[in-house]
């Protein structure tokens, strides 16, 4: 009895050191830079983005674009992948905590999200030290891939953005009121508007920040028309966007034309802005009535599965999880290997741009883009403003 | 000129319907309704489903929008107000705020978070009259509100329950004396009050074609200034308000842009309640009762013997080790700081002196900007950046403070949210200094004694001895002399001021070390976070940092610590239940205010019986008081001292 007693802390002991044996050679053959595990297994991938708070639909739209990818992965041979959401509310607290959650949680390859630039730049850093790759899907932001080499992203910058708009403009009107997000996205952009209006000539009669949450842009249209400027440009996301062209007919502005960015190209603005949209112009880089079989597929199956035409956001989050799932094939299944895989790969799969490759940056190089009117509660294709463009 | 105008008047119309709405509650059942912005939310998604959803008429959506939000009326006032009659109104305004919470986030859940178009089957219709471009639904939207107000008023001067209303609301005793079912009637106005809001969240989302569950919250703060700008509890002034402040900010909005709008909204309020303290059209308010009062009598803190201190201390440095604690639960850790020691400033002005602040947030953004461009833009080292971060925070907060000393009733607390709103929305305005909505990026990381402080468990090390500092600072403070003389004044000021106490320069220091506290902790998160921009600073954020204060106790120090612990931790826990743990967040903190008002970490006396019967047990005690805690050691210190006094 008593020597069973005394001898239990070094069965503990042998027991424990059996099992760290283990642990170490499975870890021996794990790092030996094996191909990704059989069929069934599942990859996962981490969220961060706003399911509740101010930008809820956003996150809503995400989660439909991934909803798609995901089916059509599963039911393929291969690796199935799933997608941990978590809320992040739009807020950077809860963006570094969530970071800080997916960075330990060693199920997690890669990360997408957060929404906004200015969010997702808070969790950059946590994702860069600890060698988790950050797809910033819809990060904008000129300087949002500087943080480091793990940070990415297929999004258009508000450079690039803010030129083709403005070049936009300047092919049809001589002055210009500017209506611009008061975010560090907004600003930005307004900011290469300005530079490029310069450099064409156009005079900005008009500008005013305006903030996500207002609902009443009475008085600063009012000031626009005032200003007598022959045409409207608006660096604004749809909800925004769709009351302001509501509110500017009512204030005698309906029939300038008007000029909105990209993710404006989306049915939620058809239905927010109603008559009030027609002639609205936009740009894209992804358009669904496009030509390429690949586009329309994509499409199709989005409408079958949700009901609605996929928007920009949708069709960014659908191509980030194909993208990432795609890095993981060409990889060794470690984080840093999936990193390599989108660093080096060329022709990544996309329906939005075509295959293509990162550049230096972790960027996209001079995509194309189409420009876009609404005409009878539709988006069609347009050559009205493409002499500049 | 006359097409702003009319933009203001529609805009400010909506205002004077919330307005009209939280004043008859006030007049009422003496409370600031803070979910009564939800209402119009839920009255507008209402409104929504039944005409563009389920294609009804217009008609139709707005009974039915009435309907429900007079059914959660009454419900609110069963659930969140009338178990509060008698006791702190600070009770029972947490509770509406926590109703806020619930109800923004069920809206939210049930109807979807997106923005819908809101058919309202009306033609377009629009006339130019000189350069005026009038509509249709312009004119509908003035016509009601005109046409509502105008039945409002009529009802109450003429209908016997109008009177029942006015009566109680004049002198609820009185009233009830004279044979006034001063329940019934507080049912009643609570559900016209809130088929008001949802009515307005009908016709404004009419006006504006489009509407989304989370525009109720700016639209809510918004009433309350209205009401407030016209004094509290009068029927004319929520209108006049409501009117005023609509015009005053589309003329501002049109001259200056869209981001002077809440510096308008709330640099009015300010200035109308430091020039006229009861409103423009308020009487002078009798009652004199700071709005925590009788809260505190009801406890006191639980005491922490020394070992006890230690235990705690060691438990918290362990994540400073590397390694020991995964990134994920540090990350958490330092959240849980960062709101503790600004909760801990809620201490030092609220369980001290007495005073509500619901604008703590602006006392965050102060000490945050400050240590954020003193430390990107003239290179300072973190800790004089800290202290600098905090003097200015306590100088700005005070000089904000003083005239608001005349202010009694509602308006003191009011004038805190306005104060705080009103200085994160210079944050806003003033581009060149703060980067406007851009905010500030790349923040350095501290660096303490030459030492830059980089990692998580660094980050959190740094947080953990300014937690301890400033805890040591507060509990020092409320032993001492001028703790005694807080605690006097908060616990009656008339009292107080008749033994000779000069009331306002003692409050004035209190904001002062509130401010200070605040401000460091507005830099520690600078410093932690490396971005902030103006919308973290949102009222929002102010009301958490008065909920955890409540929560842990605003009595105690240490509570403040513990409220922490359970609010950031706890959001962290129910982030299991994705998308409804707010919901599930304010549903808890309605049942904790309802049944536990004082805190968690106060002792009531089952606790104190339970432990008596224990020690007794134990054969009788080891000494009783456990010892000071004046050791420089400091720690999480047991505040025993504050039992000395409150006892």
């Amino acid at each position: 009895m008593k020597r069973a007693t005394r001898s239990l802390p070094a069965a503990v002991l042998a027991a424990a050191t059996l099992v760290l044996a283990s642990c170490a050679s499975d870890a021996g053959s794990d790092g030996g830079g094996s191909a990704p595990a059989g069929a069934a297994e599942t990859v996962t991938f981490g969220v961060s983005g706003p399911l509740t708070g101010d930008q809820a639909q956003y996150g809503e739209d995400w989660q439909r674009g991934f909803d798609l990818a995901m089916e059509e992965i599963n039911a393929g041979d291969g690796p199935d992948v799933a997608v941990d959401f978590q809320d992040s509310q739009g807020e950077a607290s809860q963006a570094t905590s969530i970071a800080q959650r997916f960075v330990s949680d060693e199920d997690v390859l890669a990360v997408m999200g957060d929404f906004s630039s200015a969010t997702s730049m808070v969790a950059s850093p946590i994702y860069q030290r600890s060698g988790l790759l950050q797809l910033g899907i819809t990060n904008s932001h000129p300087e949002f891939t500087d943080t480091g080499d793990f940070v990415f992203s297929p999004s258009i910058t508000q450079e690039v953005e803010g030129r083709v708009l403005q070049d936009g403009v300047a092919a049809t009107a001589g002055s210009v009121a500017v209506f611009y997000l008061n975010t560090d996205w907004g600003n930005a952009a307004f900011e290469v508007f300005a530079d490029q209006a310069e450099a064409n000539g156009t005079d900005i009669v008009y500008s005013t920040p305006v903030e996500e949450s207002s609902t009443d842009f009475r008085p600063q249209l009012v000031s626009a028309r005032d200003s007598g400027a022959e045409s409207l440009a608006f660096l604004t996301y749809y909800n925004t966007t769709a009351l302001l062209v509501q509110q500017a007919a009512g204030a005698g502005l309906g029939d300038t034309p008007k000029i909105a960015v990209g993710s404006n190209y989306s049915s939620e603005f058809l239905d927010l802005a109603g008559d009030a949209a027609t002639g609205t112009f936009v740009e894209t880089a992804f358009f669904p009535g496009s030509s390429d079989p690949e586009v329309q597929r994509f499409v199709a199956a989005f409408e079958e599965r949700h009901g609605v035409q996929p928007n920009q956001f949708a069709a960014f989050a659908y191509d980030g999880l194909k993208q990432l799932y795609w890095a993981y094939g060409e990889s060794d299944g470690t984080r840093e290997g999936l990193r390599d895989a989108l660093r080096d790969g060329e022709d990544i799969p996309s329906v939005i741009f075509g295959p293509f490759s990162y550049n230096a940056d972790r960027r996209i190089d001079d995509p194309t883009f189409t420009w876009l009117e609404v005409q009878d509660g539709a988006f069609v294709e347009t050559d009205a403003l493409a002499v500049a463009g | 000129m006359l097409d702003i105008l009319l933009a203001g008047l529609i805009n400010g119309n909506a205002y004077a319907l919330v307005a009209l709405g939280l004043s008859l509650v006030i007049g009422v059942a003496n409370v600031v309704n803070f979910a009564h912005g939800s209402l119009f939310a839920v009255g507008a998604m209402v409104g929504w489903f039944v005409t563009s959803d389920l294609g009804l008429p217009l008609g139709v959506g707005v009974a039915a929008a009435v309907v429900v939000t007079a059914a959660l009326g009454w419900l609110i006032n069963r659930v969140a107000v009338r178990p509060f009659a008698g006791k702190a109104p600070i009770a029972a305004v947490l509770s509406t705020i926590a109703v806020m919470i619930v109800l923004d986030n069920l809206t939210q859940r049930v109807f979807g978070p997106q923005t819908r178009r809101f058919d309202t089957g009306l033609p377009g219709t629009t006339w130019q009259v000189g350069g005026l471009t009038v509509g249709l639904v312009d004119v509908i939207i003035l016509v009601t509100g005109v046409v509502l107000m105008t039945v409002l008023a009529l009802f109450l001067a003429r209908t016997s329950l109008g009177r029942a209303i006015r009566a109680t609301s004049q002198d609820r005793e009185a009233a009830a004396q004279m044979g006034v079912p001063v329940d019934r009637v507080q049912s009643v106005a609570f559900m016209i009050a809130s088929a008001l809001g949802g009515l307005a969240g009908v016709l404004v989302a009419a006006y504006f074609t489009t509407i989304a569950p989370t525009q109720g919250f700016a639209v809510g703060l918004a009433g309350i200034a209205a009401a407030t700008l016209g004094g509290l509890g009068s029927l004319p002034g929520a209108v006049l308000g409501g009117l005023l402040l609509g015009v005053l900010e589309a003329f501002g909005v049109a001259r200056w842009g869209d981001s002077v709008r809440q510096l308008i909204t709330f640099g009015v309020l300010l200035l109308v309640l430091w020039v006229r303290p009861s409103g423009l059209l308020g009487r002078a308010s009798i009652r004199r009762e700071p709005l925590t009062g009788t809260f505190f009598a009801q406890g006191r803190p639980i005491r922490m013997r020394r070992w006890q201190v230690a235990v705690l201390v060691v438990l918290g440095a362990l994540p400073v080790l590397p390694g020991l604690v995964d990134g994920y639960a540090v990350q958490v850790g330092t959240q849980v700081i960062a709101f503790a020691i600004v909760a801990l400033s809620l201490v030092v002005v609220g369980g001290a002196a007495g005073q509500l602040s619901l604008g703590q947030a602006g006392s965050v953004a102060v000490g945050a900007y400050t240590a954020a461009l003193l430390t990107k833009e003239l290179g300072w080292s973190f800790v004089p950046a800290m202290l600098a971060a905090g003097l200015v925070s306590a100088v700005v907060v005070t000089v904000l403070a003083a005239p608001g000393w005349r202010l009694s009733g509602h308006y003191p607390a009011i004038a805190t949210l306005a104060s705080g709103a009103a200085l994160v929305a210079l944050a806003l305005v003033w581009t060149p200094l703060t980067g406007g909505g851009s905010g500030i990026a790349a923040i350095p990381l501290p660096s303490v004694l030459g030492v830059e402080l980089m990692t998580g468990p660094q980050l959190y090390g740094l947080g953990l001895a300014l937690l301890l500092l400033v805890l040591l600072l507060v509990h020092r403070l409320l032993g001492s002399h001028l703790g005694r003389t807080w605690r006097a004044v908060r616990d009656d000021e008339v009292a107080a001021r008749a033994a000779g106490v000069a009331t306002p320069q003692y409050k004035s220091l209190a904001f002062g070390v509130g401010g200070f506290v605040a401000g460091v902790g507005g830099a520690y998160w600078a410093a932690q976070y490396g971005y902030i921009d103006p919308q973290i600073f949102s009222p929002n954020l102010s009301f958490q940092f008065v909920i955890i204060a409540v929560l842990g106790s605003m009595l105690s120090p240490f509570g403040a610590v513990v409220g922490s612990v359970i609010m950031v931790g706890g959001l962290e826990v129910l982030r299991a239940a994705a998308e409804t743990r707010l919901v599930v967040y304010g549903l808890v903190l309605l049942l904790l205010i309802r049944f536990r008002p004082q805190g968690l970490w106060v002792e009531t006396g089952l606790v104190a019986r339970v432990r008596g019967a224990v020690s007794r047990r134990r054969a009788g005690g080891e000494g009783g008081d456990g010892g000071g805690t004046d050791g420089p050691a400091g720690g999480p210190p047991a505040p025993e001292r504050v039992k000395e006094t409150v006892a």
